[in-house]
């Protein structure tokens, strides 16, 4: 399968929609303004070229979306005016042009030197992405003794960017150097070169954790059981967010509340007479969404083989 | 026939995209042991400079330990513009118990009328037409005098505040503790996340030759 992104005018654009789903592809997120539509999708290797082919006919413009299909979270230190709106929202921005879902997060109490900390509510949301991005400040010593010790307990991938050229030796953790509270809006000079070593940075994180994947792949693709929800669960219509089933890397996130649809969720049907219980875990999010685990085949089976 | 041949194009006269926008400050001076920290400072205060728009600055200075729990900035700069008094802005007309003042700049009316209100109160105070003021009670000529010498507008007054918002979003976040000296020509301001301790003061004020 292969991301993309396309972007055009309103006009036949839903000729693109039907030549992805007629060449088997999925639609990952369309989203219409008043003259351009943004469409994320996935389609088979061999039918890009058609799919190049018909954007060019509607004047539309067709980008390979790297960041497609994971849910990365930017964390910054807090949402005065040193981090807001520049460069917190220019490196989500960034990110969500190459695809990526992200979230955005001001700790409560992510600044100073002795006074910051992460709390248990910070940790656990932090945790149920696939990556975090951390913006630090310019101090090394700060950051040595401060800030790396406060997001030690994170078990997860992290890219963490700050001012100073330094070594990191934990292995989960990208450090990337040059970027830091400046108030640049990522337009001129050598802005765009650092914002681009941090997507890059992110970028060699995904590609890590989707290698781990291969010498143990899941069950199910997150993407089909996207479809299958989106099929048998009408409540998805009623849900108001830009992305009501996000998909992540090994995993989904359902926004819709757990207690009234997690029963829903797990009866799902899926290929080969088998419910969802079958391939995945479903649990409940720190905000009382629903998140399905999918298992790997080393767990369950695998469910195409036999 | 004029004919512009547009493969012909001089290109130096296209503007390069890739400009730097530093050097905003020429007066800069920071002194920290971390030299990456003076180049990050030194692009946050250029960056903030071209934010704010700051006109009349002289000079900054900065002084930042990393390991010490605080951050000590100071901001010079050059005073210009004299505070507005009712002289400048009104022409005064003595009557026999009240004076008639006769606006001539209308841009400052609703602060002269709020300055005025707070010196002579409410009832004394009459704006009769758009550009009359009346005031009662005024006759003889030391009285009038203070009249016209209230200060209506003092624009050093706002640029200390635009200083301190300046000193505020160079120093780091988590340093919410203030403490903020004024001397002439410059402003000092202090920050720490914890009580600041005299010494702190005494060592920053000798680094930033502060004396007052």
């Amino acid at each position: 399968m292969e991301f993309m992104i396309y972007r055009g005018a309103p006009y036949k654009y839903d000729w693109v929609i039907d030549l992805v789903e007629d060449v088997g592809g999925f639609i990952i997120s369309k989203s219409m303004q008043t003259t351009e539509v943004v469409i994320i999708f996935a389609v088979p290797k061999e039918d890009v070229q058609k799919i190049e082919e018909i954007s060019r006919k509607v004047f539309g413009d067709l980008k390979s979306a790297l960041l497609a299909g994971t849910e990365i979270i930017m964390v910054s230190p807090s949402y005065s005016r040193h981090h807001a709106p520049m460069p917190h929202c220019g490196i989500i921005q960034n990110f969500r042009e190459n695809g990526a879902k992200v979230d955005s997060l001001a700790m409560a109490r992510g600044v100073g030197l002795e006074i910051c900390q992460m709390s248990a509510m910070e940790k656990s949301l932090i945790e149920e992405h696939d990556l975090a991005v951390f913006l630090f400040g310019s101090f090394e010593h700060c950051i040595r003794e401060y800030k790396l010790k406060m997001i030690e307990d994170l078990d997860m991938p992290i890219v963490v960017m700050a001012y100073p050229p330094m070594e990191v030796e934990k292995s989960n953790i990208t450090y990337v150097d040059g970027l830091t509270r400046i108030l640049m809006s990522f337009r001129k000079g050598d802005e765009q070169e650092r914002l681009n070593k941090v997507t890059q940075a992110v970028l060699e994180t995904v590609k890590k954790i989707k290698e781990e994947l291969k010498d143990d792949p899941l069950v199910v693709p997150p993407i089909y059981l996207k479809q299958e929800i989106e099929e048998q669960v009408p409540a998805i219509e009623t849900c108001l967010s830009p992305a009501p089933v996000t998909l992540k890397l090994d995993s989904l996130r359902i926004k819709l509340p757990y207690d009234t649809y997690a029963d829903d969720i797990r009866n799902l049907h899926i290929l080969n007479n088998k419910t969802l219980t079958d391939a995945a875990e479903v649990s409940q999010s720190y905000t009382g969404q629903i998140l399905v685990k999918i298992q790997r085949e080393s767990t369950a089976g695998s469910f195409f083989g036999e | 026939m004029l004919h512009r041949d547009l493969k012909c194009a001089d290109h130096k006269l296209y503007i390069p995209v890739y400009y730097l926008i530093y050097l905003h400050m020429e007066k800069l001076f920071i002194e920290s042991e971390d030299k990456y920290a003076v180049e990050a400072y030194r692009q946050i205060v250029d960056y903030v400079l071209h934010d704010m728009s700051v006109k009349g600055l002289d000079a900054i200075h900065i002084y930042a330990d990393p390991t010490a729990l605080f951050f000590s900035c100071r901001v010079d700069f050059k005073r210009s513009g004299n505070p507005l008094k009712i002289r400048d802005l009104s022409t005064g007309r003595v009557g026999e118990e009240d004076v008639d003042l006769v606006i001539g700049e209308e841009r400052y009316l609703a602060e002269m009328l709020r300055k005025l209100w707070d010196v002579y109160g409410q009832d004394r105070v009459e704006q009769s037409e758009r550009q009359h003021i009346i005031v009662k009670g005024v006759s003889n000529d030391a009285d009038v005098e203070k009249l016209l010498d209230v200060v209506v507008v003092d624009p050093l007054k706002s640029f200390y505040e635009q200083l301190i918002t300046l000193a505020v979003d160079i120093i780091p976040v988590g340093f919410r503790v203030r403490r903020v000296e004024y001397a002439g020509d410059s402003v000092l301001v202090i920050a720490s996340e914890k009580t600041i301790e005299k010494e702190w003061i005494d060592y920053s004020k000798e680094k930033l030759q502060w004396n007052s």
